[in-house]
């Protein structure tokens, strides 16, 4: 068996040495924290990215939705495009709404519960996309020590029997094992804890951004049904008057 | 995604490669080499008792002597006039012929032997005295038989005076055969068992064979004053002890410890009874008393310091007085004495000291 190296007393301690010592098992716990750090921030700087265009982009669509314009316009302006967010949730009410009435759907309540639907699926396909990724973080968060501290506890390890293997006991033999040891536990929470600010910071946004959805989402569904109300009210009185 | 992806990569490389170079080894630790301090704990009584090796202390006796160095003496010459050889053989020292004695016992017999044989025969006269000697030389032990002088000069040898060549000068100022037989005293002298073994047969024969008792007897007076013992080089008595510092003894602390200062104390306050309606403040009186080993007054005691008022001072020395008599002495360490012959007490109305 290859006998595990002491870093000699003295030897240099810098980061990189630190790294290049320590055993294979360290070094790999090491490599993956590294990347599982970089992930997870580019998680974090991409959701917030896509947090800011998108709440950018729900204060356009509502500043348009409630400018006045007519929403058969509207619809058409948005359904060549693909819309996301309450651009989507109103392409999928408007798409269902004229099915419906294209096809000469005479049931108003059918029709009202069947726009709902809809809204509802485009809704959660969008808050689908929005927390995607929000979970890896999560687990980051909270897994990260763990695999740091497996690493340091290795590290120790190996460098207890490398101790014993040397027959000193002196401090500055035993130091740079467990420093070296104990950079993985470091980086372990050098990952996880921006992971979990991040976590906890992105789902708080992306629930105000699903509140927001749904609050559009039932406006709108409450605009359709008055709409449904006035077709079917116009279809009844000339009915009536016939 | 890329977007996030590529910052994140980026900015964990600059970071990490800051690190690589200002994370460095930290700075180690200063370690100040403090030598440790042994310290003891130790009672106020085992303080005060600390006397042995204190550099102040009166000398208990003399210093130690430094230790000697044996000079070997040097024998006188043998072969007088004869500057580089004048010892007839090279010197031995003085305790080793009881060793040759027996490492030779054997060996005399095989070489000398046939020597001996003749001389012992031409012995008894007179004339022959110097010759012996060199018999002497061989005569060994086992062969007591031969002529009783024959042991004497062995033991002469054994003595370190190996040549017989020596002998003869001496041999022909008596001019008689005691010569030889004067030596046999100095082996009593240094005395070897074997020695004395030998001794024991050759006065035996020595009385038996011819040669004058008296002659011989006297001779061995003077040979034994004649043939001291070698000076033993050394002067003074050698020791291994360090020169002093201070009194050997270490159980002779001067001071009472504070705990038989306060037996003292208490000894002394039951038996005063200050003066009643006397203001407190005047009634510091110190008085001096002397005691004997048995803790007795050896005479009255004395007011060093009057308070000024002849009642308090009074009663103050009729306390001392009174105490000593009640108690059949004051009772005090023994092996204190020196601390408590002469004692001044300061008679307070609040505490006493002493």
């Amino acid at each position: 068996m290859e006998q595990i190296g002491l870093a000699a007393p003295g030897s240099e301690l810098s980061l990189w040495a630190l790294f290049i010592q320590a055993g294979f098992v360290v070094k790999l716990v090491m490599l993956g924290l590294l990347a599982a750090s970089v992930w997870s921030w580019a998680v974090m700087i991409d959701k917030t990215l896509a947090y800011g265009r998108m709440r950018r982009a729900f204060n356009r669509f509502e500043d348009t939705f409630w400018s006045g314009q007519s929403l058969e316009e509207l619809y058409r302006s948005l359904a060549d495009s693909k819309a996301a967010g309450m651009g989507a949730l109103f392409v999928a009410a408007m798409r269902e709404w004229k099915k419906s009435f294209e096809r000469g759907a005479r049931s108003p309540m059918s029709l009202q519960s069947r726009i709902d639907r809809a809204m509802d699926v485009a809704l959660s396909r969008e808050m689908e996309s929005v927390e995607s990724r929000l979970g890896y973080l999560a687990s980051v968060g909270a897994s990260a020590p763990f695999i740091g501290l497996f690493g340091t506890v290795v590290g120790i390890m190996t460098s207890f029997q490398a101790i014993a293997g040397s027959e000193s006991t002196n401090l500055a033999v035993v130091a740079p094992g467990i420093a070296e040891a104990l950079l993985a536990t470091a980086l372990g929470l050098v990952a996880a804890i921006p992971a979990v600010i991040g976590y906890n910071k992105l789902s708080a946004d992306a629930a105000k951004l699903a509140s927001r959805m749904e609050a559009f989402a039932d406006e709108f569904s409450a605009i359709l049904s008055r709409q449904i109300d006035e077709r079917a009210n116009a279809s009844a009185r000339p009915q009536a008057a016939e | 995604m890329r977007v996030g992806l590529i910052t994140s990569g980026v900015l964990h490389a600059v970071i990490l490669t800051w690190g690589m170079f200002t994370l460095s080894a930290p700075k180690s630790f200063d370690v100040a080499d403090v030598e440790s301090l042994p310290v003891d704990l130790i009672t106020v009584a085992e303080l005060t008792q600390i006397q042995k090796g204190a550099k102040d202390a009166p000398k208990d006796g003399p210093s130690a002597p430094e230790p000697t160095v044996a000079v070997p003496t040097p024998k006188p010459a043998e072969n007088i006039g004869n500057k580089e050889r004048d010892q007839a053989a090279p010197e031995t020292e003085t305790q080793k012929p009881v060793e040759v004695d027996q490492a030779k016992l054997p060996k005399p017999s095989d070489t000398p032997a046939p020597e001996i044989a003749q001389r012992p025969d031409t012995a008894p006269e007179p004339a022959p005295k110097p010759e012996p000697v060199p018999t002497t030389e061989v005569a060994s032990i086992p062969e007591p038989p031969k002529d009783v002088q024959p042991d004497p000069v062995k033991d002469a040898i054994d003595t370190a005076e190996p040549l017989p060549a020596e002998p003869k000068p001496e041999a022909r100022i008596p001019d008689q055969v005691p010569v030889p037989s004067a030596r046999p005293e100095r082996p009593q002298a240094q005395t070897a068992k074997t020695n004395e073994r030998k001794q024991a047969e050759p006065r035996q024969q020595a009385s038996a064979p011819p040669p004058a008792p008296d002659s011989q007897s006297q001779e061995d007076q003077v040979a034994a004053l004649l043939n001291q013992e070698q000076a033993s080089g050394g002067g003074a008595q050698r020791s291994t002890e360090q020169a002093s510092l201070g009194g050997k003894r270490n159980t002779g602390g001067s001071e009472l410890t504070q705990s038989e200062m306060d037996a003292l104390r208490a000894q002394i306050q039951a038996c005063w009874n200050p003066p009643a309606a006397i203001d407190a403040g005047d009634l510091k009186v110190s008085i001096r008393f002397k005691l004997d080993s048995s803790g007795m007054l050896e005479e009255p005691p004395s007011i060093q310091k009057s308070s000024g008022n002849r009642a308090a001072d009074e009663s103050a020395r009729r306390a001392i007085m009174i105490c000593e008599q009640r108690n059949q002495g004051y009772k005090l360490p023994a092996e204190k004495y020196d601390a408590w012959r002469d004692v001044v007490v300061n008679f307070d109305p609040s505490e006493m000291f002493r």
